[in-house]
């Protein structure tokens, strides 16, 4: 079986949200073809873990702060040797306590490394040219599309 | 080495759903100052009431806390009921039990293994000690999940649940799902035994202190959903005449209410319940809490984990004794005679006493709402204890060991998920 699990991390507030619409859109558009299971997650703990076990492929799409242009696309795998201090991904919106979530996972056998996170940047400078959050959307699933 | 002056400062605790701020300073070995600034955003989830109807409250004061929903929505639906006299069934009442089991199961998983733990053993992250400690961790993520499951079952999802309603829930889990959920939690309680055992071996600070506790006291249950406020100064107070004991105010230093009793700080939570109604657990639980050499009521604050393992046990348990008794009810909620007037609920949520007040008009409109929740409520003991437990320990010790010891210290009373896990990116200016 070729499973894929895809985690929108996000919450109720403004861009933050961003995991969770690009889930619906997701579930909108899903494919039959594979087995694709979608999954909205808060980012705390690890409620995800029942959609990760035993997937061949997870992704984590979040919302990103760092010093990037406001819709800049982040894309990392994160392995074993994963720094994520050297990362977007320590300015995530959801943070720590997503990547100790995720090193977690896999420090107790649940989840195999690599895993996939896609970002948006939703913070840092230039946010005189914001880029409406559908658009956003609309890119991410667009990626994922192809990668599947 | 004597310090003459130590300042602590974070200006944003990282990584918190809503902010907070740790201010610390020491001179000549004396506290001068201490704040302890849980913000929570202006989230405004009172006036938002305003104007609703009683029937959408149970959802909108779910959104409250994405960790203990359940208590948001319990607290709700009680008050309302209790103002339309409104007689839920026994089998109501106890899926009600089963949906708080669920929760508790969760928030206090979560805080044991990913949050306090690391603590206690030494590692700086859960990450780092899931590396050497993968079995208990693992467990600990399990039983979590199984929490999540139970809230799943009867909310529909386990983050924000969906399937409450004033009078009872919207629906009643399918047979196939209830035996499902059974067989897996019959299958872990062993291991859950096993956690408890072991939360006891851990090596906690010996330090024993005065402090109040409060909780909720039912007259034959261990509290979840009922019982008056009791503290472990004798007070026993209906639910309905809980302000006139407990008062809010602001703080400068604060967007959070603090809360005193009778002018004074209190603890609610593990802890306080156990502390007030160990005498209501089953008899074979309290001989493996005997066994483990523990003894309650504690004065001391770091029993509040291993309160939260026998929590966790206890849960466990109620919720398998109503799994097996489950039975498909006719109709899963009571039908209700709206009426005006003042609704108060008040439940155990996982960090303690949570209560409601509304005031609501004929049409089943909220005139105006009160939510008094526990990690504010903790808020002024815990500025109690770290002033006492880092005075008691020695004040002349060198900062790191200082900051460690208020950031443990805060975690332990598991002020919520976020701020629990690591909260403290502490800068320290010595002078």
């Amino acid at each position: 079986m070729n499973r894929v699990a895809i985690i929108g991390i996000g919450s109720y507030q403004y861009e933050d949200q961003l995991g969770w619409l690009v889930i619906d859109e997701l579930n909108k558009k899903r494919s039959t073809a594979r087995d694709i299971v979608l999954f909205k997650s808060k980012g705390n703990g690890l409620d995800w873990i029942d959609v990760v076990t035993d997937a061949e492929q997870v992704y984590f799409i979040d919302a990103v702060v760092s010093d990037q242009k406001y819709g800049f696309m982040h894309i990392f795998s994160i392995d074993s040797g994963f720094d994520q201090k050297e990362s977007a991904l320590g300015k995530s919106s959801h943070s720590v306590s997503f990547i100790d979530s995720v090193m977690i996972a896999h420090n107790i056998g649940l989840l195999a490394l690599p895993v996939y996170f896609i970002g948006i940047e939703i913070g840092g400078g230039n946010n005189n040219n914001e880029i409406p959050i559908e658009l956003m959307v609309k890119d991410i699933v667009s990626l994922i599309e192809s990668r599947l | 080495m004597t310090q003459q002056k130590i300042n602590i400062r974070v200006p944003v605790l990282a990584r918190v759903e809503g902010e907070g701020a740790l201010e610390l300073d020491i001179e000549n070995e004396k506290i001068t100052h201490l704040k302890l600034n849980i913000f929570e955003p202006p989230r405004l989830f009172e006036k938002l009431l305003e104007g609703r109807h009683y029937s959408e409250v149970p959802d909108i004061v779910a959104r409250i806390c994405g960790i203990c929903p359940v208590a948001y929505q319990m607290s709700a639906v009680h008050a309302f009921e209790s103002l339309f006299e409104t007689k839920v069934s026994p089998w109501v009442n106890e899926m009600r039990r089963l949906f708080y089991c669920g929760e508790w199961i969760e928030s206090h998983a979560l805080h044991i293994h990913l949050l306090a733990a690391p603590d206690f053993l030494g590692y700086e992250s859960a990450p780092a000690m899931a590396k050497k400690y993968p079995k208990e961790v693992k467990r600990g993520v399990e039983i979590q999940n199984l929490g999540n499951q139970i809230v799943r079952l009867l909310g529909g999802r386990s983050v924000h649940p969906v399937g409450v309603k004033v009078g009872g829930f919207y629906h009643a889990p399918k047979n196939e799902d209830v035996a499902l959920l059974l067989e897996k939690l019959e299958k872990k309680l062993p291991e859950v035994e096993e956690m408890l055992r072991w939360c006891s071996t851990l090596t906690l600070p010996d330090i024993e202190q005065e402090f109040v506790s409060v909780s909720l006291r039912d007259e034959k249950m261990y509290p979840m959903n009922t019982g008056n406020v009791v503290s472990s100064e004798g007070l026993n107070l209906p639910i309905e005449q809980y302000q006139t004991v407990f008062k809010e105010h602001h703080e400068p230093h604060s967007t959070a209410l603090f809360s005193l009793m009778n002018g004074e700080p209190y603890l609610l939570g593990p802890l306080a319940r156990l502390n007030l109604n160990f005498d209501r657990l089953p008899d074979d639980i309290k001989t493996i809490i005997n066994e483990c050499d523990i003894s309650f009521p504690s004065k001391n604050m770091y029993h509040s984990m291993f309160a939260r393992a026998v929590e966790i046990f206890y849960a466990f348990r109620e919720s398998i004794r109503v799994l097996k008794a489950y039975a498909i009810p006719n109709e899963p909620y009571a039908e209700l005679d709206v009426k005006a007037g003042v609704a108060y609920g008040c439940t155990e949520a996982p960090r303690g006493v949570l209560w409601h007040r509304y005031e609501v008009d004929e049409e089943g409109l909220i005139k105006s709402a009160t939510i008094t929740p526990p990690t504010s409520q903790n808020q002024a003991r815990m500025e109690e204890d770290l002033r006492n437990t880092i005075t008691l320990s020695g004040l002349d010790r060198n900062k790191d060991e200082i900051r460690f010891q208020a950031e443990q210290l805060i975690r332990n009373y598991d002020p919520c998920i976020s701020c629990a896990t690591h909260f403290l990116d502490l800068r320290i200016n010595r002078k």
